[in-house]
């Protein structure tokens, strides 16, 4: 059995890390599944299963590493904030035993809230595959004066919109519900303490009459 | 078209502040986490739009805590997943507007991402490795090639029995002959290391 070099081990995962020139076989994993295994919160089986594809799929490689330089980049920053722990209280037997059920009864709660939420909650921020899309021009900036977004959405009879307009340090200087057609113009006194070039973030909620609703990607337009 | 007059009948308003987030989230902390991660993460393409992406990212967790605002249980943790999966969702966004040919695009739309590097038979070959590695890996026998997949992703020995369930000697063991199976692989493939 040949041995490898340190340096030899870099070169390949440089080259396993190669930038990209297809996206890989569909479908791809969800992103939370791939948070979930980089920080080993997967049972063994299903980590296995997202192994073996992160080792043929480039971009869900590619994710993996970005989760896992995000959990590197998290406990340094745990570890410079980290403060001593008080020195361990002495308990009687009698106050050890009610600690006990109480920690019991915290941790029970905690685990039932938690899985609550983790299992009923919708993933809101998805909306990636939304079918809303933009009417303007990217990268061209508007007037603020005439600040008009347009969008557009695969059956926009009977459909009704939610737009909501942020600033680059989110704040929402401007958000509207219940719009008829698939465009709002910004008013300009939203705008005025904006300086010229400053990029505006904006998103839509489309209701549509079959009672389903699209969530567009955050569209960026500047402000002249 | 809805002038600002008529949509003040449509529920215009208009929200003068920034969501404020728990105390235990640094907000500014999780920005530069995000950028760091995407700059040193992503090719330069997208790297060079980490600003965006990451300001995308960021929009769409203060709207989840927009929207769960009092929830005890809106930690820290799980905000920086929602972070991750949104962040991950804007590059996918990116990466399918790459793909997506022009002519198929609204003619309005003039992105075109940068190239990689200024050396571009460099990136050929860079490319070109990477296939072989995937190609190779798909050829391993499992357990050898889930341990050099995260060796290769960068996990440490390790971390890699920790993440499957291996003890530290098995993993070793695993990494150890799948990387040289890789190896043997590569060569027959005439790919340089």
């Amino acid at each position: 059995m040949t041995t490898m070099d340190d340096q030899e081990l870099t070169s390949l995962r440089q080259a396993f890390a190669a930038p990209l020139d297809q996206t890989g076989p569909a479908p791809h994993l969800e992103p939370e599944t791939i948070w979930d295994g980089v920080h080993g919160k997967l049972p063994a089986d299903a980590m296995r299963e997202i192994v073996q594809h992160v080792a043929t799929c480039a971009p869900c490689a590619e994710e993996w590493r970005l989760a896992r330089t995000l959990k590197t980049l998290g406990e340094e920053q745990e570890q410079q904030t980290a403060t001593p722990l008080p020195a361990p209280l002495r308990f009687t037997p009698r106050q050890r035993q009610w600690r006990n059920w109480g920690l019991a009864a915290a941790a029970a709660l905690a685990l039932s809230v938690i899985g609550v939420q983790w299992f009923q909650t919708p993933p809101e921020y998805r909306g990636d595959q939304a079918g809303v899309h933009s009417q303007v021009t990217d990268g061209k900036a508007l007037p603020r004066e005439r600040f008009l977004l347009k969008w557009s959405v695969p059956a926009p009879a009977g459909a009704t919109y939610g737009v909501q307009v942020s600033t680059e340090d989110l704040r929402v200087v401007a958000s509207a519900e219940g719009l008829k057609t698939p465009e709002y113009q910004v008013p300009a006194s939203a705008l005025a303490g904006l300086p010229p070039g400053a990029k505006l973030f904006w998103k839509i909620d489309a209701d549509l009459p079959s009672g389903s609703r699209l969530t567009s990607p955050t569209f960026v337009t500047a402000v002249r | 078209m809805l002038t600002p007059d008529t949509q003040s009948k449509s529920n215009l308003r208009a929200v003068p502040s920034m969501t404020s987030f728990p105390s235990e989230l640094d907000l500014e902390a999780l920005r530069r986490d995000l950028k760091r991660a995407v700059a040193q993460t992503c090719p330069r393409w997208m790297a060079d739009r980490s600003e965006d992406i990451v300001q995308v990212a960021l929009m769409r967790v203060t709207e989840i805590y927009r929207k769960r605002e009092g929830n005890a249980e809106f930690s820290s943790f799980y905000l920086r997943k929602a972070a991750y999966s949104a962040v991950v969702d804007e590059i996918r966004r990116l990466r399918r507007r790459q793909e997506v040919p022009l002519e198929n695009e609204s003619s309005e739309i003039v992105y075109e991402p940068v190239a990689e590097s200024p050396d571009p038979e460099r990136n050929a070959t860079a490319r070109e490795a990477g296939r072989a590695i995937r190609d190779c890996l798909g050829r391993l026998v499992r357990p050898r090639q889930l341990a050099v997949t995260l060796n290769l992703q960068g996990h440490s020995v390790p971390e890699v029995g920790k993440l499957l369930g291996w003890t530290t000697k098995k993993a070793e063991n695993l990494v150890y002959r799948g990387m040289a199976d890789l190896r043997g692989c590569l060569d027959a493939k005439g790919v340089s290391r």
